[in-house]
């Protein structure tokens, strides 16, 4: 120990030790706050610090997201799919809401006349290309379903009549089907008529109520439903509505343009009535004397 | 000339210890930046030089960082000087592997004595959980970073001792 404290350099090391030693075990004992060296190093180097943590962050957080990047694509991917499927779900639900609702107008009708038999049928084709205008419903004679029958739809307006029929399928001319022709009258005024459909140059069809005097009591907006002269179609059953009037080439009579109260390119259930005719027309001259 | 290599390395141990490092932990430890600085200067300067070295990185360390003011300071100026000391006797010639060693017990042992001198102000650690899952693992940090250090080091050293002939 002697020979240790005779190294001047040990000796001067062991005392710069023990004097800093008690400098800054007093310093430490007394301090209540930052002493100014202190405060001095942290204006000089906080800056510093500053800007490395900012450096440092940027640096941390690309690493970061660089290794989540693959976590990052399979989360995108299972939220895409999942996405997807909600999507298809909610199409779904929609057609499932807008069916329903059909259904619940069937069901309505059937219980408003319950002496009347309905046949509901689904569209399982169309020929929109066609010059006929027609539909093929998925019930037939399996059904007791037959040529001439009524086609309505769920809110009683007419579509049209069985023209074709199988076992288990029917074929539909529609009311706009320039081969029909159905005796009519309008509501409001009692004018009498013929609907017959047209076809127009760009594809579409409408329904023309023909024959009417000049001087028809007939204005736009009054409601055209069958008269049930002809036999086929009972009488009472909604055709639409008068949306133009129109004298014709000769100017001896006039004509009414009739919008059809369904949407006879969207339809996709009917109901076929497969009563005798008599019965629909007593149940509808029913219906009108309430 | 020196100097202000050292100067550059205080800077860079202030700005990236309490930053950088807070980023790159290994099992929640961050090395010693000055520590390591010191232990490599070691391997490279006289003893003075060293241990003032030490001293101005363990105040540096204290200011910032630190809980007690002069701990460090003291702590590193005499890890500073005996361990240059013990170089220049003990080590002759020397590879990186050796200075990761050197470096790896010589932080167990600097941190183990901050520890113990620590727990004389009574600040709560346990003294065998802190030496197994605190100082060990630091030790090892410790030694991955004086291996760029000492390159870093080695460099400026031959430069240094080529300005000097």
């Amino acid at each position: 120990m002697k020979k240790l404290f005779k190294n001047k350099v040990l000796s001067s090391l062991f005392a710069i030790v023990v004097v800093l030693s008690i400098f800054f075990g007093v310093l430490n004992a007394v301090r209540t706050k930052s002493t100014w060296a202190e405060n001095i190093c942290r204006i000089v180097f906080t800056p510093v610090q500053e800007g490395a943590y900012k450096l440092s962050s940027s640096v941390s957080s690309f690493f970061e997201n660089f290794g989540d990047k693959d976590k990052l694509l399979q989360e995108i991917e299972k939220l895409k799919n999942e996405n997807s499927i909600l999507k298809q779900q909610v199409n779904k639900n929609n057609l499932f809401k807008t069916e329903n609702e059909e259904l619940r107008r069937i069901l309505s009708l059937k219980n408003a006349y319950p002496e009347l038999e309905f046949q509901a049928a689904e569209v399982v084709g169309r020929n929109p290309s066609d010059w006929l205008s027609t539909m093929t419903i998925d019930k037939g004679t399996a059904s007791g379903i037959d040529v001439n029958d009524v086609v309505v739809s769920a809110d009683k307006m007419l579509v049209g009549k069985i023209t074709d029929v199988g076992s288990n399928w029917a074929k539909v001319t529609l009311i706009t089907d320039p081969s029909n022709s159905i005796g009519s009258m309008v509501l409001r005024s009692g004018e009498m008529g013929v609907i017959a459909g047209e076809r127009l140059s760009d594809g579409s069809s409408v329904c023309k109520l023909l024959y009417l005097s000049k001087n028809s009591d007939i204005v736009v907006g009054d409601s055209v439903e069958t008269s049930g002269l002809g036999g086929v179609y009972p009488k009472g059953i909604t055709i639409g509505r008068v949306t133009e009037i129109k004298a014709d080439l000769q100017s001896i009579s006039q004509y009414a343009v009739v919008e059809t109260g369904v949407d006879l390119e969207k339809i996709k259930k009917v109901l076929v009535v497969t009563n005798d005719f008599s019965v629909v027309e007593s149940i509808d001259s029913a219906d009108i004397e309430e | 000339m020196k100097y202000i290599l050292h100067s550059v390395f205080l800077v860079l141990c202030v700005a990236f210890q309490a930053t950088l490092f807070n980023f790159l932990e290994i099992a929640g430890v961050k090395p010693s930046l000055f520590l390591t600085y010191v232990i490599c200067v070691a391997f490279f300067a006289k003893e003075r030089e060293t241990a003032f070295i030490g001293f101005i990185f363990g105040l540096a360390f204290d200011f910032l960082i630190g809980q007690k003011i002069g701990l460090s300071a003291v702590l590193y100026l005499l890890v500073g000087y005996f361990l240059a000391l013990g170089r220049s006797y003990f080590l002759s010639g020397y590879n990186v592997i050796v200075v990761a060693v050197v470096v790896f017990l010589a932080s167990v042992l600097t941190e183990t004595i901050y520890l113990f001198v620590s727990l004389v102000w009574r600040n709560g650690i346990g003294f065998w959980f802190a030496f197994v899952h605190v100082i060990m693992i630091k030790g090892l940090y410790n030694a991955i970073i004086a291996v760029i250090d000492y390159f870093i080091l080695k460099k400026f050293a031959l430069a240094f001792a080529d300005a000097d002939r």
